[in-house]
């Protein structure tokens, strides 16, 4: 049965589609098969981080409008892993791209589309890839189709900045999960300035959530300068920052 | 909880149910545990029957057809052949509100390209 993991936060420029690439990147690299569905139809952009200008075609909007299947928009790209780390056998990527053409996403905003059918295509690529894991980057908020990836996934990813705005709109989000029965939720805080007490911080977000924090991504230069150029956490595997990824990657295998 | 009366629904025929359903994903907080469990499970797992609904929430069959039954009066499910298989419906999305003329500055040809 496919993992569902949903990385979401309240506020955007979190590094959602960065941690959900890199995430996705060393689970492929642990030779599990793994596709990325990129939700965030009004803003897209986790294919620049798997070093595409423009998105593959067909993409999720064509699925939606009824214009291909979803084995169609999927697009396998375990090269853009096994580039800069060795992919264990069995190990496969896909991404299902959404489209950045300024037509297609107009046309999102003004006829919208199929909330029913963005499900099936969760559950017919997770069947017709026999998926290990789906990793759905999700636009930020709360909205229909972050609601819907929180009902259907095994683990939700919070990521949220050590910010206090973030933080408020952490706990409104959480309590939501909670309240959708979301199995596993993991908080993962990101851009931690070097100075903060990461021990101290690690009680402060469990007695505030309840909930256990898989990761603390520091803010890293190297990381700003990267600048979703690539997969940081296969080129630099050493770096602290690929290091949480890792642990997080960890934390999901673990359940 | 609201009753399903409360609530007016359109036929949108996009996802080929008869009609909208009465209520929307954030509302599905506010469901049953039995029905949220069913819904979310049905969810995943596309076309299912009583018994292996029966089989999922750990409950007779006549229980589980309970829970199908509401789900479906509530519009989240639909019942599709003697074989009493129900599926979620989710629904459409609406497009978003926008005000007057925002087209005219987004430029329709956007679409047309």
């Amino acid at each position: 049965m496919t993992t569902v993991i949903s990385i979401h936060s309240f506020r955007g420029g979190t590094g959602k589609s960065n941690t959900t690439a890199n995430v996705a990147a060393r689970l492929t690299a642990e030779g599990n098969r793994v596709a990325v569905i990129d939700t965030d139809i009004q803003s897209p952009g986790v294919h620049v981080i798997f070093g595409f200008e423009d998105t593959p075609e067909p993409t999720l909007n064509d699925y939606l409008w009824g214009r291909s299947s979803i084995a169609e928009a999927a697009h396998e790209i375990t090269d853009r892993v096994s580039m800069d780390m060795t992919v264990a056998d069995g190990g496969k990527l896909w991404l299902i791209p959404s489209s950045i053409k300024p037509g297609d996403i107009a046309r999102v905003l003004r006829e919208g589309y199929d909330v029913g059918t963005l499900n099936d295509g969760f559950r017919t690529a997770s069947k017709d890839l026999n998926l290990d894991y789906l990793l759905i980057d999700t636009h930020p908020g709360l909205n229909e189709e972050t609601l819907l990836s929180f009902t259907i996934s095994d683990v939700l990813l919070l990521l949220l900045r050590p910010d206090r705005q973030d933080f408020q709109g952490t706990a409104v989000t959480v309590d939501v999960a909670r309240r959708l029965d979301v199995p596993n939720l993991f908080l993962v805080l990101n851009k931690i300035p070097s100075n903060v007490d990461v021990d101290d911080l690690r009680e402060q977000m469990t007695a505030a959530y309840g909930a256990e924090t898989a990761g603390f991504l520091p803010l890293a230069e190297e990381v700003v300068e990267n600048a979703s150029g690539g997969l940081f956490s296969l080129t630099s595997p050493d770096h602290p920052w690929s290091q949480e990824i890792g642990k997080i990657v960890a934390r999901i295998q673990a359940n | 909880m609201s009753s399903p009366s409360d609530f007016g629904s359109s036929d949108s025929g996009a996802s080929g149910f008869e009609s909208e359903p009465m209520l929307g994903v954030a509302d599905w907080t506010e469901l049953p545990t039995d029905e949220r469990r069913c819904l979310r499970w049905m969810l995943r797992t596309g076309e299912v029957t009583t018994l292996q609904t029966s089989e999922e929430l750990g409950m007779d069959e006549d229980a589980s057809r309970v829970v199908l039954e509401a789900l479906v009066a509530r519009k989240l499910a639909v019942f599709i052949d003697e074989k009493i298989v129900y599926v979620g419906n989710v629904g459409r999305r609406t497009a978003r509100f926008k005000p007057g003329g925002m087209w005219d500055a987004l430029a329709d040809k956007l679409i047309d390209e």
